[in-house]
């Protein structure tokens, strides 16, 4: 449904925010990115954030919808950290 | 733990500012707070004493922080002791002057 | 300037989160379970099936209520929501006895009998514990749950000001490093759902906030009840007229209640002095139907039906606390944000559970001889014990006493919970005389077996076993299980992952220790 996207969104927008860190980008992506690209990875993170809220903003109202994003945010940033272990579980194997 | 002046006396203070000490003075402003609402502001007396109330666990969780952040405790206590000075006789012409529901 | 700060904030925000932690595992762990109380109350009570119409339940009560208290005061009424498929009724004598717990109170289905086929508080057990604990009086335990409350507030908040890397850290589950690791759980778990953290904590101290902080109030209103009569327009109730008149149908009340609300349902109902002309019904909106927890009422006069008004408290600090409660409560979540709701606090628990372990992790490098450690250290590695397998065993306890423990048995309900304390004490003296680390494997695992006996003793005393709910399309049980497997899961993991760290050290070759010098 509709909120698993979001929470697939919420997951997506931390993975970007992630590659735009040094530390996590030779385990996401096998190497490091340039600085211009990390910004924009930067931005689309943010971004996908706030996409994220007004989807649930048009979903369900403005308060039951913040609500709903907080959690969905919550949840989309453990997706991505489990992702990342696994990614850096697999790159010291 | 690096602070360089953690006595036990110290500590001992910090913990009677940040605990006794912050419930006390946070009561008085919580009151100090709803009468200057009602009776300052305008705000009628059930919402004046409701956000008081709100604004005091604020106030509580932020001075028992500060209690142990801040340097110098004689100048807490200083504070706190002023601070409540100041209160109590706000909130005691306040009493005086305009009584309560 | 910043690092002494730090520092300071770092003693602070140790001793705020220890002191009071095994308290706040509990508070956090039952509260968690508390928002699915409706389910895991119909979990223990399997034999109550289907849904209950609110209107046929008011009515159901009505009759119950006429026959077993027929000259009480008042009547309390708290009709079955979506989730819930009870009536809740609870009465004050008319002869001014308080009666004991049990004795003015039932749980009643649709048709106004009670039910008495597996009598068990169910969920709504570990939600009362969460604030009121037990076996003490409430006062006591909400004052002393308050006091934790305030510690966790001033500890999160202490937390994020110490916390050098929150969001160059925001990422970092490092696995197998020791104290590294143990701090990124509790790290990790506390950063990702702070918003949650904040709020649940701050609301939790407004839940109660007239107890802990009464002075707002009491500087405007000479008396509380003046407080009480503006906001929730309650009056005091009258005398009985002795004029006897049967009380109306509820029914149409009801309806005429929700139309006022915009069709919202009705959540309570409390009746005072039933069955006479000076009769008063006060209709409460269910707490499932806006954010805001304080509902909108409807009073009527009990002998008549003429409606007397409704309340609805105004202004912007009644609203704003009366949405606090509500996001406290969670009661106006659907299932999905529930969920959420469910695994914040599950990460809340890790948080506080993670911390209380770091703290021992922390300082057993450091001890001058592992083997003695000093008496802080002993007490807070056995209170850890306790706490967290300890309760954890109690709660599997819980739920298998309430599949065996005859259906007959005297105050069954209060045998149920004793069940769960004295598991929780059972584990606590187990980790007190077993040497820790041991202690810390048996118990881990003994609170693994238990959770994974629930759904083999669910299939083997009931109906709705894991494959016959799956069948009937009866996802309640199945999520049920599902979590119990999961809880099992993550403890028998935690102690297999306790006995490999210990094998690994024991194999070790022996540290060096300065008394143990060997002369060459």
């Amino acid at each position: 449904m509709i909120h698993v996207l979001a929470i697939a969104l919420a997951c997506a927008a931390f993975l970007m925010l992630a590659v735009s860190m040094k530390r996590h980008q030779r385990d996401l992506v096998g190497r490091s990115v340039p600085e211009a690209r990390a910004r924009l990875a930067r931005i689309a993170g943010w971004l996908l954030i706030a996409l994220c809220w007004a989807l649930e903003g048009w979903l369900l109202g403005p308060a039951l919808g913040t609500i709903v994003w907080i959690g969905e945010i919550s949840m989309g940033a453990w997706l991505a950290i489990a992702v990342i272990n696994w990614r850096s579980g697999r790159s010291t194997r | 733990m690096g602070r360089s002046t953690v006595g036990r006396a110290n500590v001992a203070a910090r913990l009677l500012a940040a605990i006794p000490a912050n419930y006390l003075l946070t009561s008085l402003a919580a009151a100090a707070l709803a009468r200057l609402l009602w009776r300052g502001l305008g705000v009628d007396p059930a919402n004046a004493s409701v956000a008081a109330m709100l604004a005091s666990f604020v106030m509580f969780s932020v001075l028992a922080l500060v209690a142990f952040g801040v340097r110098s405790t004689l100048k807490l206590w200083l504070w706190m002791i002023g601070s409540g000075a100041v209160l109590s006789a706000g909130l005691w012409l306040s009493l005086a002057s305009g009584g309560r529901l | 300037m910043k690092d002494s700060l730090r520092q300071s904030m770092a003693l602070f925000h140790t001793w705020s989160g220890l002191l009071l932690g095994w308290l706040l595992f509990a508070m956090f762990a039952t509260g968690t379970a508390a928002y699915f109380q409706d389910e895991i109350t119909r979990w223990m009570q399997p034999e109550v099936t289907g849904s209950a119409d609110p209107e046929t339940s008011a009515q159901g009560a009505v009759r119950y209520l006429n026959q077993v208290a027929p000259d009480a005061v008042s009547w309390y009424i708290t009709l079955p929501n979506g989730r819930s498929a009870t009536t809740q009724v609870y009465w004050q004598p008319g002869d001014g006895t308080r009666g004991k717990r049990g004795e003015t109170s039932a749980v009643l289905d649709q048709t106004g009998r009670a039910i008495t086929v597996r009598e068990t508080s169910g969920g709504f057990f570990l939600y009362r514990f969460h604030f009121d604990l037990h076996y003490m009086p409430v006062l006591w335990a909400r004052y002393l749950v308050g006091i934790a409350a305030m510690f966790m507030l001033t500890a999160i908040l202490s937390g994020i000001v110490t916390h050098k890397k929150i969001f160059a850290d925001f990422f970092m589950l490092r696995f197998g490093k020791g104290q590294r690791s143990w701090l990124d759980a509790h790290n990790v778990t506390a950063v990702i759902a702070l918003p949650f953290h904040l709020m649940i904590t701050f609301t939790g101290l407004v839940t109660l906030a007239s107890m802990y902080m009464p002075w707002g109030i009491a500087a405007n209103y000479a008396s509380p009840a003046v407080f009480q009569e503006q906001v929730f327009g309650r009056e005091p109730a009258a005398e009985r007229s002795g004029r006897a008149q049967p009380l109306v149908d509820l029914a149409p009340l009801m309806r005429a209640a929700s139309a006022g609300w915009g069709g919202k349902q009705v959540g309570y109902i409390s009746v005072t002095n039933p069955g006479d002309a000076t009769a008063r019904v006060l209709l409460t909106r269910s707490p499932g139907a806006a954010i805001a927890a304080r509902g909108e009422t409807a009073a009527f006069a009990g002998a008549t039906g003429k409606a007397l008004g409704g309340h609805t408290a105004s202004g912007a600090a009644l609203a704003t606390e009366s949405v606090m409660i509500g996001l406290h409560t969670g009661r106006f979540a659907q299932w999905g944000l529930r969920w959420l709701y469910f695994l914040s606090g599950i990460g809340g628990t890790i948080m506080v559970g993670s911390g209380l372990v770091l703290w021992t992790v922390k300082r057993r490098a450091r001890l001058p001889d592992p083997a003695r450690p000093h008496f802080g250290f002993r007490l807070v590695e056995r209170l850890n014990i306790a706490a967290i397998p300890g309760l954890a065993t109690g709660l599997a306890v819980y739920f298998l006493a309430n599949r065996l423990l005859p259906g007959d048995l005297a105050q069954r309900a209060d045998r149920e919970i004793d069940s769960l304390f004295l598991a929780w004490l059972a584990v606590g003296l187990w980790g007190m005389v077993r040497p820790a680390g041991r202690a810390w494997t048996e118990t881990l695992a003994l609170a693994g077996a238990c959770f994974a006996a629930v759904p083999v003793v669910n299939a083997l005393t009931t109906s709705r076993g894991f494959a016959a709910s799956i069948m009937n399309g009866d996802w309640l049980f199945v999520a049920f299980d599902v979590v119990m497997i999961a809880l099992a899961a993550s403890f028998l993991h935690a102690a297999s992952k306790v006995a490999q760290h210990r094998a690994k050290k024991a194999a070790a070759p022996p540290r060096r220790t300065a008394r143990k010098a060997v002369s060459q």
